[in-house]
C-alpha cells in the first residue's frame, strides 16, 4: 500500500474527527446523519476524483468526532433540565447541574476511548464471533428487533410517581404515564409505517428521508425544552481528576460493547434501547458506569458497525454509516484497508480525546456567558434549514408532525425511547412479512 | 483561602470537612481519583496501537481477486486484479477532443476482464510510453462493473464498440465463455495500474515474417527495424503499413491503433496525403508485440507507443530515422507484389497511358506490366500516349477480378 495514501488516510480521518467534533459542538442538535447528508452531497461531486478510501475515512472520522463530542460536550453543557424534567434527567445533566460538568465530560471521553479500544482491538480479534452470531440469526432478525420492542414496552411499566394523595389517584397517575407512553409508541409506529410505505419526501431526496423524522422527534423537542427552560446553568468547576476504578472500565466496557454490538447487528435498533437493554442485562449501576457505558455503546454502534463493513472476516453492512460508505462504492481491497482504517481511528481517537478535554474546559468556563437558549434557537433554525435543504418543503411538513409527536414525551413525562417505534415497528413488520398487510389495512398501498 | 479543617472537593470545587470521604454537595468520591494528565498519558496508548496497525497495513499483501470470483455483488466496489493482456489495447477517442480512454482485455486464467483506463490514466500512460502490450502482465485496481447474463448479441455490440478489437478476437485470442457476463474494472488513478512488461528481443523481419503460428507466443515483444514499403489506407480504426528488409524479400504488417496516434498528440498531415507521417521508404525502428492474424495467417506487429521522441527502456519505441526521398513505386514493382501493396496508397511517376476506355491503362516507360486507373470523376481529358503522374489506392476489384488504382480527380496530373 502506498505510504502517501496511508499517511493521508490517517491525516484526513483525524482532521475529519476534529472538524466533526467542532461542528457538533457548535450545533448541538445536529445528528451525525445530517453531517453525512452534507458529506453525501460533497461526495457525489467528488466521488470520481477522490480515492474512495478517503471518503470512507472522512465518514469514519466525522462519526468518531461527532460521537465523542456530542456525548461529552453537546448533551452536557448546552441543555439544562428544569424541575419538571428532573426525574428523567440523564446522569450527565445531573453532573452539570451539580457544577461538575467537566468531570462528566472526562468520564464520557474515557468511555469513548474504551469504546474505541473495543473497536480497534476487540473487533479485529473477535469479529468472527459476530459473523457466527449473524449467520445464526440472519433468517430471524426480526425476532431480535421484536425483543427490543418488547423491552421498550415492558420498561414503561410499572410507573409509580406516587404523586397522588390516594391509592386511586396514584394508580391513575401510574396508568396515565403508561398509557401516554404506549400512545406515543403507537403514533410513532404509524408515522414510521406511513414513511416507509408512502413517504412524503420526494424520491430525489430519499437518501435523507429519515432526517426530518429524527430531527423532529428528538432534536427539536430537546431544543424547545431548552428554550423554555427557566433553569440557569450553575458555575462549573474544572476538576483536575475523576473518580475512576478498574471495575468502572470493565463494567461499562462489557455493557456498552454488548449494547452497541446488539444494536449494530440488529436492524432498526439504535444505541439508546440496545444500551438500556445491555445495562439491564449486565446489572449496571452507578452514574459513572452509565456515563461511560453509553459512550462505549455509541462508539461500538456507530464506529464499530462501520468497521464491520471493512472487517475481512465479517464484511457486514449494518447501519446508515455502512450504507453511506457502501454507497460511495468503497469496499476494501484487502485486509490492509481495514487495518489502515483501524490505525487511523486510533490516531483520531487520541486527538479527539485531547480536543474534548480542551473543549470541555472552554465550555465549562463560558457556558454561563453563552445563553444556551440562544444556542438552541440557532440550532433549531440550522436544523430547519438543513431539513428544507435536504428534503424540500415536504420535509418541513414531516418535521412539523414529528416535532409535535416528539414533544409528547416531554409534556407527559413518558420515555422518549417510545419514539423509536418510528423505525422499529415498520422494520419489524416488514422483516416478519406483515408489513404489506398492515400497510394495506391502513390504506397506504 | 482554605479554612481550617476543610478541603476542596476535587469534583465540584466546594469546601467540605476534611474527614469526609464523599462530597456532601455533589456525592463525588475523594478516593481512587485519577488525574487528567494521567488519563492523557494512558490515552497515548492509542498512538502506539495506531502505529502497530499502520505497520500491519503497510506490510499486508495486496489482495488480488480472481476474475471468476467477481459477481454482481461486487458492482461498483474497488477491487484488484492481475492478468495478462490478451489483445492489443483499444482506444476510444472523444470526437474533436484530445483525450480518450484505453481498454485492455486481460485474462488471469480464471476469466477475462476488460480494463478501462480513464482519460487521465490513458494520457499519462501514453505520454510516458508505458502502454501495455499483448502478453504483458498488469495489476489493476479500480471500480468494478459486472453485467450478468449478457446475451451473445449484446456482447457482440460491446466488442464492436471497441474499435479494432474485433480483429484480434479471432483464432488464438478467441475468448471462450465471454458471453456469460461482461466484467470490467475502471482504473481511475495512474498508480492503480502496474505493468510488468515482457522483455523484448531484437529480431529481423525475415525472422518473423512468414513464420508459422507456433513460432512465437502471442504477445512476444520484439524490436524490429526496417523500411516502410507500403502504407495501407482503408482501415477506419488503425493505421497499417508494411515494413520490409533491405532486399524487401520479407515484410511485416504494422498495426497502429488510430486512437494511440491521436492521443499521442502527433500532428497529422492530411489523411488524403500521407497517413500518420509514415511514408514509403522511411526507415523505422519499432518496439511492439507480435500478434498472429489468423485470417491472413500472418504475424503483425503492434507498437507499444508511437512518436519519434518517445522512448521505452532507453530505446526508441517507434522512431522514424530517415526518409528516403529516392523511394519510388513502379507499375512492375506493384504488380509483381500485389499482396504487399493491396490497399496501400501508391504513387507512380512518368507512366504512359497505353489504352483508354472509361478507365485508363498505364505502363512504366519501358516496363512490361499494365495497371488500370479508375476514377468516379472523368478521365476523358487524357489520351493514349500521354505521360502522367498518379497517386491513389491500389485495390483489388472483386467484381471483374482486376487490380486497379482508384483515383480522385486531383490525383492525376499530366507531365508536360
Amino acid at each position: 500500500m502506498p505510504l502517501d495514501l496511508m499517511l493521508f488516510t490517517i491525516a484526513i480521518t483525524t482532521v475529519a474527527a476534529v472538524v466533526g467534533g467542532l461542528i457538533t459542538m457548535m450545533f448541538p442538535g445536529m445528528h451525525v446523519y445530517n453531517l453525512l447528508g452534507f458529506m453525501m452531497i460533497f461526495s457525489m461531486a467528488t466521488v470520481e476524483s477522490i480515492n474512495p478510501i478517503y471518503l470512507a475515512s472522512i465518514i469514519v472520522g466525522l462519526m468518531l468526532g461527532y460521537i465523542m463530542t456530542f456525548s461529552s460536550i453537546s448533551t452536557l453543557y448546552f441543555q439544562a433540565p428544569d424541575d419538571s424534567t428532573m426525574f428523567f434527567m440523564m446522569p450527565s445533566q445531573k453532573y452539570m447541574m451539580k457544577g461538575k460538568g467537566h468531570a462528566a465530560a472526562v468520564l464520557g471521553a474515557v468511555g469513548s476511548l474504551v469504546g474505541v479500544l473495543i473497536v480497534v482491538v476487540g473487533l479485529p480479534l473477535g469479529g468472527f464471533i459476530i459473523k457466527i452470531f449473524y449467520d445464526v440469526f440472519k433468517e430471524a432478525m426480526f425476532f431480535l428487533t421484536g425483543i427490543v420492542i418488547c423491552f421498550i414496552l415492558m420498561s414503561e411499566w410499572p410507573k409509580d410517581f406516587g404523586q397522588g394523595q390516594t391509592k386511586w389517584q396514584r394508580m391513575r397517575d401510574g396508568w396515565s404515564t403508561l398509557m401516554w407512553g404506549y400512545l406515543v409508541f403507537f403514533l410513532a409506529s404509524i408515522l414510521g409505517i406511513i414513511n416507509f410505505n408512502k413517504p412524503l419526501i420526494p424520491a430525489s431526496n430519499a437518501f435523507q428521508s429519515l432526517a426530518p423524522i429524527f430531527i423532529g422527534l428528538f432534536a427539536i423537542p430537546s431544543m424547545i425544552t431548552n428554550v423554555i427552560s427557566k433553569t440557569n446553568i450553575p458555575p462549573q468547576f474544572v476538576s483536575k481528576s475523576v473518580h475512576l476504578r478498574a471495575h468502572h472500565i470493565i463494567q461499562s466496557g462489557v455493557s456498552g460493547a454488548a449494547g452497541g454490538l446488539y444494536g449494530a447487528v440488529t436492524p432498526g435498533v439504535t444505541p439508546g434501547p440496545s444500551g438500556y437493554m445491555a445495562g439491564h442485562a449486565t446489572a449496571q449501576s452507578g452514574e459513572t458506569n452509565f456515563l461511560m457505558s453509553m459512550n462505549v455503546n455509541r462508539i461500538v454502534y456507530y464506529v464499530g458497525a462501520a468497521t464491520l463493513l471493512l472487517h475481512p472476516d465479517v464484511h457486514l453492512r449494518r447501519g446508515g454509516v455502512s450504507m453511506f460508505i457502501d454507497l460511495f462504492g468503497y469496499s476494501p481491497k484487502s485486509s490492509a484497508d481495514y487495518y489502515l482504517v483501524i490505525s487511523a481511528l486510533c490516531f483520531a481517537a487520541f486527538f479527539s480525546f485531547i480536543l474534548i478535554l480542551g473543549l470541555s474546559r472552554v465550555a465549562g468556563k463560558f457556558v454561563r456567558k453563552l445563553d444556551f437558549r440562544i444556542i438552541s434557537i440557532i440550532s433549531i433554525v440550522v436544523l430547519v434549514i438543513i431539513v428544507v435543504l435536504f428534503t424540500s418543503w415536504q420535509g418541513l411538513i414531516v418535521l412539523t408532525v414529528a416535532s409535535g409527536l416528539g414533544l409528547l414525551p416531554v409534556l407527559f413525562q413518558t420515555r422518549r425511547m417510545n419514539l423509536l417505534a418510528v423505525l422499529l415497528t415498520p422494520m419489524f413488520l416488514n422483516m416478519s412479512g406483515a408489513g404489506g398487510t398492515v400497510a394495506k389495512l391502513l390504506g397506504l398501498i | 483561602m482554605l479554612a481550617a479543617g476543610k478541603k476542596q472537593c476535587p469534583a465540584c470545587g466546594k469546601y467540605v470537612d476534611k474527614e469526609r470521604r464523599i462530597c456532601p454537595e455533589c456525592t463525588a468520591h475523594f478516593s481512587y481519583r485519577i488525574k487528567e494528565s494521567t488519563l492523557v498519558k494512558f490515552s497515548s496508548i492509542f498512538v502506539v496501537i495506531g502505529v502497530v496497525f499502520f505497520l500491519i497495513a503497510a506490510y499486508w499483501p495486496t489482495g488480488i481477486t480472481d476474475v471468476e470470483d467477481m459477481d454482481r455483488y461486487d458492482n461498483f466496489s474497488i477491487m484488484t486484479f492481475k492478468g495478462k493482456v490478451v489483445e492489443a489495447p483499444d482506444y476510444d477517442v472523444y470526437p474533436y477532443q484530445e483525450y480518450g480512454e484505453m481498454k485492455l482485455n486481460i485474462s488471469d486464467e480464471t476469466g477475462y476482464l476488460q480494463v478501462l483506463c480513464n482519460s487521465g490514466v490513458t494520457e499519462s500512460l501514453i505520454k510516458s510510453g508505458k502502454i501495455p502490450a499483448v502478453g504483458d502482465t498488469v495489476e489493476v485496481t479500480g471500480r468494478v462493473l459486472f453485467i450478468e447474463s449478457v446475451s451473445p448479441g449484446a456482447w457482440k455490440n460491446i466488442t464492436l464498440s471497441n474499435q479494432g478489437l474485433k480483429l484480434y478476437l479471432k483464432g488464438e485470442a478467441e475468448l471462450k465463455g465471454r458471453e456469460d457476463a461482461f466484467k470490467r474494472v475502471e482504473v481511475m488513478y495512474e498508480d492503480n495500474i502496474k505493468i510488468f512488461p515482457n522483455k523484448y528481443t531484437k529480431k529481423s523481419i525475415s525472422n518473423i515474417a512468414g513464420k508459422p503460428k507456433e513460432t512465437f507466443e502471442i504477445g512476444t515483444k520484439v524490436v524490429v527495424s526496417g523500411k516502410v514499403v507500403s502504407v495501407l489506407t482503408d482501415y477506419p480504426t488503425a493505421y497499417q503499413f508494411h515494413i520490409g528488409d533491405e532486399d524487401n524479400a520479407k515484410n511485416l504488417m504494422v498495426y497502429v491503433p488510430k486512437g494511440l496516434v491521436q492521443l499521442s498528440g502527433i500532428e497529422l498531415e492530411s489523411e488524403e496525403d500521407i497517413i500518420f507521417n509514415i511514408k514509403p521508404g522511411s526507415d523505422v525502428t519499432i518496439i511492439g508485440a507480435l500478434i498472429y492474424y489468423d485470417n491472413k495467417e500472418i504475424w503483425e506487429l503492434v507498437p507499444t507507443s508511437v512518436g519519434t521522441k518517445i522512448k521505452v527502456g532507453g530505446n526508441p519505441c517507434f522512431e522514424v530515422t530517415q526518409e528516403d526521398s529516392s523511394f519510388t513505386f513502379t507499375v512492375d514493382k506493384i504488380m509483381s507484389n500485389k499482396g504487399l501493396y493491396e490497399n496501400a496508397r501508391v504513387g507512380l511517376n512518368n507512366v504512359k497511358i497505353v489504352n483508354k476506355n472509361y478507365k485508363l491503362y498505364v505502363k512504366d516507360q519501358g516496363g512490361t506490366d499494365e495497371i488500370v486507373l479508375f476514377s468516379y470523376g472523368s478521365l476523358g481529358e487524357y489520351n493514349t500516349g500521354d505521360i502522367v503522374n498518379v497517386e491513389g489506392q491500389f485495390i483489388y476489384y472483386e467484381g471483374k477480378k482486376i487490380w486497379e488504382i482508384k483515383l480522385n480527380a486531383d490525383d492525376i496530373r499530366e507531365v508536360v
